[in-house]
């Protein structure tokens, strides 16, 4: 019999699993479970039958639909598991639908990690050159994925890097959303009435025939085009900009400042990170400075950061510290790290283009207790290329050694290392290359730094700097 | 057998174990996948000393338990969601169901058929994708909180289906 307390229980549990239970929702269900053996069983019981509804017809549909037989799918699942968790929301449906929905693309080349969610919910990793895709939610998972899509009209869509796109049709228009990182698009003509729908964090764009590339982070969209004519809204006020050839236009999801398109030509040779808005993986901690400068008014800012990003920057320093990460790829020995990744053009309102005379200016620390075992002082940096008129072009990588002296009981570095060290990362089969090329020129998209021991690394702020001596 | 292929083979076999049992404890999704990505990263690093005579789960929900205990030691007490005490009691009361619970997941797939067309299709839109919900109800009309009691009630019906499933076999966990 289903009792009143348990009608209680479950409606709780209920809001749990579906997000919406309040603190006080939660005090009342850890009054519930205190003490009472049965009400725990139905706890985790409820749990469970939730988190089987996730997972059920997403483990089957893989497993029918592998094609490279089982050892391709733990290495990109588990790949996948480890470094990039997509969330337990992310799991999805109950059973195969009878028909299979319409093709709607065809993947025409990729590389590195990437998932596709079909729209009635299934997940699949095993993709291939030539997979029909219906509508649905591609990602590239890794700083080293990229994938392009061939629509049946024959408009060409690439995405690079960790980025995620939703492909649907509304009414004869092609519907794409991008929701976060680089998206390349060459549109084939357009019914005039039914053009190409972009959207992305900040702006809605029409398109009807033309070349042009997205870059979205979580607060603004950049338009980049590069032939034709692209028609981008700003969302939160309306305006439009009519965007043409060698222009591009950035649309920020809270932006006041004039819409208006920007020639090509406007690019800027010099960063400087900024957190949380650059952070894209990695644990981000606030300076405790801040709170020892003015306690008083730490709440009252903390409040405000949920509501806007420049409150945020008042609580800056941040440190963002490495995450570990167990990385599978066939053919090779599993490798564990610890890293960070920082959004350059990703993030930022402005392209940044490499000049061959720049250095990375890096402020963080180590570990101490690490220091001197192994190779704890050796942090990998590296960051993502892509053309400027849009598609990926390489990873770029530069180890650096840091200097501490732990008799001072310092344990803060400051390094700078001149964009021409840098080697380009050759993918082989069983083990990368690195061959000298120069990255002069190209937009970079992201920076990462790595470590292969735990040694606590932290990264306070990084400045891309032109040497001018 | 190479021992990474074999280690692959059972955090494959064995992860969504791992991740149920993380998320009950820490019933938040974001926080529980950060600990079982630290979980999996344990367990890597430990591998080497884990005796292969001995069953997988036991040993990876050691190393679960630890690194729920030391991700909450690291949060604020106002943002934990269970007591210390209350965490003990319910990390028992895992260990007793766990035997039954692979049996009632069986039962799952025979209560999902039994459900009619429409709660079919709810269960498989909030499950789908995000967002599914809310199109829904804006495509036919009804209130969210609607489709989402009704959820409510699905869940319900199905926990009873198995239930009664179990107690007809002669299977309890009571």
């Amino acid at each position: 019999m289903h009792s009143l307390k348990n009608t209680d229980l479950d409606n709780l549990l209920a809001k749990l699993v579906d997000d919406s239970i309040t603190d006080e929702e939660l005090a009342d269900l850890e009054r519930i479970l205190d003490g009472d053996a049965s009400a725990q069983r139905r706890y985790f019981h409820y749990l469970d039958l939730h988190m089987d509804l996730q997972e059920r017809a997403t483990r089957s549909k893989i497993h029918s639909r592998a094609r490279f037989g089982l050892s391709k799918w733990k290495v990109a699942g588990i790949a996948a598991m480890f470094c990039l968790w997509i969330g337990f929301s992310y799991f999805a449906v109950i059973e195969d639908s009878e028909s299979g929905p319409a093709t709607f693309a065809r993947i025409t080349g990729m590389n590195g990690l990437i998932e596709w969610s079909e729209e009635e919910g299934s997940i699949i990793n095993d993709l291939s050159v030539g997979d029909p895709l219906s509508d649905g939610t591609i990602e590239g998972l890794t700083s080293n994925s990229w994938v392009e899509i061939e629509l049946n009209d024959g408009s060409k869509a690439i995405i690079s890097g960790i980025s995620k796109l939703k492909f649907s049709q509304n009414q004869g228009s092609k519907v794409l959303r991008l929701s976060q990182g680089y998206l390349s698009v060459k549109a084939a003509p357009q019914p005039e009435a039914k053009p190409m729908l972009v959207f992305s964090p900040g702006a809605r764009a029409e398109v009807l025939g033309t070349q042009f590339n997205v870059l979205a982070s979580l607060e603004s969209t950049r338009y980049t085009v590069n032939e034709g004519l692209v028609r981008v809204k700003r969302i939160n006020d309306g305006s439009v900009q009519e965007v043409s050839a060698n222009h591009y236009v950035v649309a920020g999801l809270d932006s006041e400042d004039e819409f208006k398109s920007i020639l090509l030509q406007n690019y800027s040779e010099e960063w400087k990170s900024e957190f949380p808005r650059d952070v894209r993986r990695g644990y981000l901690y606030q300076s405790e400075k801040f709170t020892a400068i003015n306690p008083a008014i730490n709440p009252a800012v903390k409040l405000l950061t949920k509501f806007s990003s420049s409150a945020q920057r008042l609580l800056a320093p941040y440190r963002l510290r490495t995450k570990p990460c167990l990385w599978f790829e066939k053919g090779r020995k599993p490798e564990l790290h610890f890293s960070v990744n920082i959004g350059v053009s990703a993030t930022s309102p402005l392209p940044v283009r490499v000049n061959e005379d720049a250095k990375f200016k890096i402020r963080g620390r180590i570990d101490t207790n690490m220091f001197g075992v192994d190779d704890s002082n050796f942090i990998i940096v590296g960051f993502t290329s892509t053309h400027t008129q849009g598609g990926f072009s390489g990873k770029y990588i530069s180890g650096e050694k840091v200097d501490l002296n732990p008799s001072e009981k310092n344990d803060q570095f400051e390094v700078e290392i001149p964009i021409r060290e840098f080697l380009k990362v050759e993918k082989g089969e069983y083990k990368d290359s690195l061959v000298r090329d120069s990255s002069a020129g190209l937009e970079i998209l992201d920076l990462w730094f790595v470590t292969y021991q735990n040694i606590g690394l932290e990264i306070f702020d990084v400045e891309i700097i032109v040497n001018d001596e | 057998m190479d021992q990474t292929a074999e280690f692959v083979r059972l955090w494959t076999q064995y992860h969504r174990d791992v991740e149920r049992y993380v998320y009950s404890m820490i019933p938040r999704s974001a926080d529980a996948a950060e600990v079982v990505q630290v979980v999996s990263v344990k367990l890597w690093e430990k591998w080497e000393k884990y005796d292969q005579e001995r069953p997988f789960i036991p040993w990876a929900m050691r190393f679960a338990w630890l690194e729920i205990l030391k991700w909450r030691q690291r949060l604020a007490r106002e943002k934990l969601v269970f007591s210390d005490e209350l965490l003990q009691q319910m990390h028992s009361t895992h260990e007793e169901l766990d035997p039954m619970m692979e049996m009632r997941r069986k039962f799952l797939g025979k209560c999902l058929e039994k459900l009619n067309e429409e709660d079919r299709k709810l269960v498989r839109l909030r499950y789908g994708r995000h967002g599914a919900i809310k199109e829904e109800a804006e495509c036919t009309g009804k209130k969210m909180h609607v489709l989402y009691y009704a959820l409510e009630r699905i869940r319900v019906q199905l926990l009873n289906c198995i239930e009664i499933n179990m107690n007809r076999r002669g299977m309890t966990d009571a």
